[in-house]
C-alpha cells in the first residue's frame, strides 16, 4: 500500500501561484487501494489501528489579554499510557498555537503542513497570516479529506491584526469560530470547571490557573488523560509558554501543594485529590 | 462528418467546471473517484441508503409573509453530546437581498453555503446585476444534483429572498437536490413540531408582527416538545430593504459572547 | 533574422522576445487611461472612443470591479481585457473562499501579473495585450495604492501613472504636477492629466472615483463635464493672469 503525499503539494503552492493554463486535475491526492478482499472491513480495522491515540483533553479561551491554550500530557493506545509527556500544544508559529486531539500522527502531521503554509504566506503577503485564514486552510485540507479516516480535532489559537482568534476544526470538515472551546475525550469534564470558573476581564496569571485547573480535573475523571498540564498565553507579543516543560516540575503546581509532596505508590492520583481538593478549597 | 460534434461545447459546463476548478481545488473530484472506488465512503449516498428522510438535531424554518420572508435557525453547534457553541449562525446572507438557512452537517453546511455565495458574488461582479432569488435556487439545486452522484452534500436549505417585481419568495431545496416554491418550511427534528404549528396558524399576507408572533409560538413548542431542543434560535428578515438580522431568542447565554 | 516573431518562448539572437514587444506595441496604441492615489480617494480614468451614434455606449465599460474594495483599468485589447478581468474576479472570491479575507491591491495585482507572465512562457497562446492600472484600499491598513501591469508580466506601485496612447506625455504632466491630494483635487488632477492627450474634453473620457467608504463610483458624463468646465475655467483665468502683467 502506497501512501501518495502529493497531498502535500496540493495545497503547497498557496493558491493562485498554481492555476496552469491547462486545468489542474493531473495533481489529485490519492491513495492507492490496499489489496485486501473486503476493502470496507480492511478499512475499518485500519481505523481502529489509529484511532486508539485518543485520551486527550485539551482546551483554549479567549479572555482580555488574549488567548489561553491548555493541554494535558498523556498519549494512551486503549489501556496502555505510552507516554506522560507528550506535547499536545503545537508551536505553528510564534503567533499561533494548535492543540491535538485524536490522531497523534494526523494532527502532527497537518499541523507541520499548515506551519509551511503560514509562512509561505507571510512570505508572500508581507503580513502574517490570519486566524482565521490559517484555520481556514487546515479546515479546508481535512475537508477534503474526510471519510478516507483522518482523526483530528484541534484549535487553532493565536493573534493576528484583528487581535486574538480561536478556531475549532476537525476532521469532518467542522469549522466553528468561537471563544472557548474544549476537545477530547476529556472535555465534558474540563467544560465543567472552564464554564463555571470564567470571566472575559481575568489576569493572565487567573486565567492560566483556571486552564490549570480545568485540564487538571479532567485528568482525575478521565482515565485517557494525565500527566502535566502544560499552559500556554498567546498575547499581542506571540506566544509564551507558562507551565510544562516536563512533568512532576514544580513551576505547574500550585503554591500549597508544594508544601505538601505526597510520595507513595499512587501518589499521583493522591496528588490529584490533594490538589482539587485545595484548588477547590483556596 | 460527426467529428464536428466533439467541439461542441456547451457553455454553461465550462463556466462551471471552471469556477468548480478555480474555487474547489481540486478536493472534489478525488473524492468523486475515491467515492466510487470504496463503498465506505459512499457517505450517506441518497440512493443506496434506504432512510431518505434523514432528520438531523437542528432545526430551520421559515415562512413568507406580506413584503418579506423570515428564515429562523436553532445556533448549536453539536457533537455527540457535547454542545460546542450556542451562538452559530446558520443563516448566511447570501447576497443584498438573499437569506439561505442550512441545517446538515456541518462541514458540508459551511463549505456549501459559501461555495453557493462566492460564486452568486462572482455572478454579480460579472453581470453586473444580482441573479433573482428563483436563479440563485435552481443554481443552488444545480449544484447539489450535480454533486449528489458523486460526493452528496448533506445539507438541507431555505432560501429566502426578495425580488423587486416578484416580491418575497422562499425556497426549499433538501440535500437530495429538490426544489420547491413554499410559502412555510421546515428542515430537522423541530420540523414536526414546526410545521404543524405554522399549518395551523400561518395565512397568507401576514405581517410581520404576525409573523414573528407565529415564530416564537413554534420557537415554544420545540422548547417544550423536542428531548434534544436546542437552547437559542436566531430569525433573519428579507424584504425591500435588504436581507438582515431581526432578533434572536436565546435562552442560555454564551458566557463567551462577552 | 525572420522568425524570431513566430513562436514567443523563442528569444531573438540580441535577447528579445518580439511577441511581448508587440504586445507592448498594442498597447502603445490603445486607449489612454490614468490612475492617481490620492490619500482618501483613488481615480481612475480612460479615453473613450467616441461612439457610433446607434451604439449604446453603456455597453463598453473600461473601468471594472474586481471585488467591492478592488477596481481595474486597462489599455490595450479590450477582448483579451474580458478574459483577464474574468480570472481576476474568480481569483478574488476563490480567496475569500479560501482564507475567508478580501484580496489585498498586491494580492491580484501579482496574480494579473503572474497569468500575463505565463502567457509569455507557454507554448500556443500569445501574450495578453494589456497593461492594466489596479488600484484600491487595504482592506487591512484602509491604504490607497495604485499598481500597474504590462503585457511581460511586470508589475509596480505608483502614486499616479498613465498607459496607452500617448502616455509618456501623461506620465511627464503628472511628474511635474503631482501633489498628495485629496478628494475632488485627486479627481481634477486625473482629468487634467487626461485631458492632456484626449482632444474634445469632457464627452470622451470615462472616470470612476474609489473611496474607503463607498467603494467605486462611476462619474456620469453631466459630473465630468463640470468638472472638465471648471479645469478649464481655471486654466483660461491662470492665462489671464500670465498675460495680465506684461499688459501692464
Amino acid at each position: 500500500m502506497k501512501l501518495d503525499t502529493s497531498g502535500l503539494e496540493t495545497f503547497a503552492p498557496f493558491h493562485g501561484a498554481n492555476g496552469d493554463l491547462c486545468g489542474e486535475l493531473s495533481s489529485v491526492p490519492s491513495f492507492s487501494l490496499p489489496k485486501a478482499d473486503n476493502f470496507d472491513d480492511f478499512q475499518k480495522k485500519a481505523v481502529q489501528m489509529v484511532k486508539p491515540a485518543k485520551g486527550t483533553t485539551t482546551l483554549a479561551f479567549i479572555f482580555k489579554e488574549g488567548v489561553i491554550v491548555a493541554a494535558d500530557s498523556r498519549a494512551s493506545m486503549g489501556g496502555y499510557i505510552s507516554s506522560q509527556s507528550v506535547k499536545k500544544i503545537i508551536e505553528i508559529n510564534p503567533y499561533m498555537l494548535g492543540t491535538m486531539a485524536g490522531g497523534a500522527a494526523d494532527c502532527q502531521f497537518w499541523h507541520r503542513n499548515l506551519g509551511i503554509k503560514c509562512r509561505l504566506h507571510e512570505l508572500a503577503n508581507k503580513r502574517r497570516i490570519s486566524v482565521t485564514g490559517a484555520s481556514k486552510l487546515l479546515a479546508n485540507i481535512l475537508y477534503s479529506y474526510r471519510g478516507m479516516g483522518l482523526s483530528v480535532g484541534t484549535m487553532i489559537a493565536g493573534w493576528d491584526e484583528t487581535g486574538p482568534g480561536l478556531y475549532y476544526v476537525d476532521s469532518e470538515g467542522g469549522r466553528l469560530k468561537g471563544t472557548r472551546f474544549s476537545v477530547g475525550s476529556g472535555s465534558p469534564y474540563a467544560y465543567g470547571v472552564l464554564d463555571n470558573g470564567y470571566r472575559y476581564d481575568m489576569s493572565v496569571e487567573e486565567a492560566a490557573e483556571l486552564a490549570r485547573r480545568s485540564i487538571y480535573h479532567a485528568t482525575f475523571r478521565d482515565g485517557a488523560s494525565g500527566g502535566v498540564a502544560s499552559v500556554y498565553y498567546v498575547g499581542p507579543n506571540g506566544w509564551k509558554k507558562l507551565s510544562g516543560d516536563d512533568h512532576l516540575s514544580k513551576k505547574d503546581v500550585s503554591k500549597k501543594e508544594k508544601t505538601r509532596p505526597v510520595r507513595c505508590i499512587g501518589y499521583k492520583l493522591l496528588n490529584h485529590v490533594l490538589r482539587t481538593e485545595f484548588l477547590v478549597d483556596g | 462528418m460527426y467529428k464536428k460534434h466533439e467541439t461542441l461545447i456547451m457553455p454553461f459546463t465550462i463556466v462551471e467546471i471552471q469556477i468548480r476548478n478555480e474555487l474547489f481545488c481540486k478536493a472534489t473530484h478525488k473524492r468523486q473517484s475515491n467515492a466510487r472506488l470504496f463503498p465506505s465512503l459512499r457517505r450517506t449516498h441518497p440512493v443506496a441508503e434506504a432512510d431518505l428522510l434523514k432528520v438531523s438535531m437542528e432545526c430551520v424554518f421559515g415562512l413568507v409573509g406580506n413584503g418579506f420572508a423570515l428564515v429562523v435557525a436553532d445556533t448549536s453547534a453539536v457533537h455527540s453530546i457535547l454542545v460546542h457553541k450556542s451562538n452559530e449562525d446558520k443563516i448566511m446572507v447570501l447576497d443584498s437581498h438573499k437569506l439561505i438557512g442550512a441545517s446538515g452537517e456541518s462541514g458540508d453546511r459551511v463549505q456549501f453555503t459559501e461555495y453557493i455565495q462566492k460564486n452568486v458574488h462572482l455572478y454579480q461582479f460579472r453581470n453586473g446585476i444580482p441573479l433573482t432569488t428563483a436563479a440563485a435556487a435552481n443554481f443552488t439545486r444545480g449544484e447539489l444534483a450535480t454533486a449528489l452522484r458523486k460526493s452528496p452534500y448533506f445539507v438541507n436549505l431555505l432560501l429566502a429572498g426578495y425580488d423587486k417585481e416578484i416580491g418575497p419568495s422562499l425556497y426549499y431545496i433538501d440535500y437530495i437536490a429538490t426544489l420547491h416554491k413554499i410559502e412555510k418550511g421546515a428542515f430537522g427534528y423541530g420540523s414536526y413540531f414546526s410545521l404543524a404549528m405554522m399549518d395551523r396558524h400561518y395565512h397568507p399576507g401576514m405581517t410581520v408582527d404576525e409573523a414573528i408572533d407565529l415564530v416564537d409560538k413554534c420557537i415554544m413548542e420545540i422548547r417544550s416538545r423536542l428531548v434534544v431542543a436546542p437552547p437559542n434560535f436566531v430569525i433573519k428578515i428579507v424584504d425591500k430593504d435588504g436581507a438582515r438580522e431581526y432578533a434572536w431568542r436565546e435562552s442560555v447565554k454564551d458566557v463567551s459572547g462577552a | 533574422m525572420a522568425r524570431y516573431d513566430r513562436a514567443i518562448t523563442v528569444f531573438s539572437p540580441d535577447g528579445h522576445l518580439f511577441q511581448v514587444e508587440y504586445a507592448l506595441e498594442a498597447v502603445r496604441k490603445g486607449n489612454a487611461a490614468v490612475g492617481v492615489r490620492g490619500t482618501d480617494t483613488i481615480v481612475l480614468g480612460v479615453e473613450k472612443k467616441s461612439t457610433a451614434k446607434l451604439q449604446d455606449s453603456r455597453s463598453v465599460r473600461k473601468i471594472v470591479n474586481l471585488d467591492d474594495h478592488i477596481a481595474l483599468a486597462c489599455a490595450g485589447l479590450k477582448a483579451d481585457a474580458r478574459v483577464l478581468i474574468n480570472r481576476a474576479r474568480i481569483e478574488c472570491q476563490s480567496h475569500r473562499l479560501t482564507v475567508e479575507d478580501p484580496v489585498t491591491v498586491e494580492y491580484i495585482t501579482r496574480y494579473i501579473a503572474g497569468l500575463q507572465q505565463k502567457y509569455t512562457q507557454s507554448g500556443g497562446v500569445r501574450p495578453f495585450g494589456l497593461s492594466t492600472l489596479i488600484v484600491g484600499f487595504d482592506p487591512y491598513t484602509g491604504v490607497p495604492s495604485l499598481y500597474q501591469t504590462d503585457p511581460s508580466g511586470t508589475f509596480s506601485a505608483w502614486k499616479a501613472n498613465a498607459t496607452g496612447r500617448n502616455s509618456n506625455s501623461m506620465r511627464e504632466f503628472l511628474e511635474k504636477n503631482y501633489k498628495e491630494t485629496s478628494g475632488q483635487e485627486t479627481v481634477k488632477l486625473a482629468i487634467r492629466a487626461l485631458l492632456e492627450v484626449v482632444e474634445s474634453g469632457g464627452k470622451n473620457i470615462e472616470i470612476a472615483v474609489m473611496t474607503k467608504e463607498q467603494g467605486l463610483r462611476q462619474l456620469d458624463e453631466a459630473e465630468i463635464d463640470a468638472i472638465v468646465a471648471e479645469i478649464e475655467a481655471e486654466k483660461a483665468a491662470a492665462e489671464a493672469a500670465k498675460k495680465a502683467p506684461r499688459e501692464t
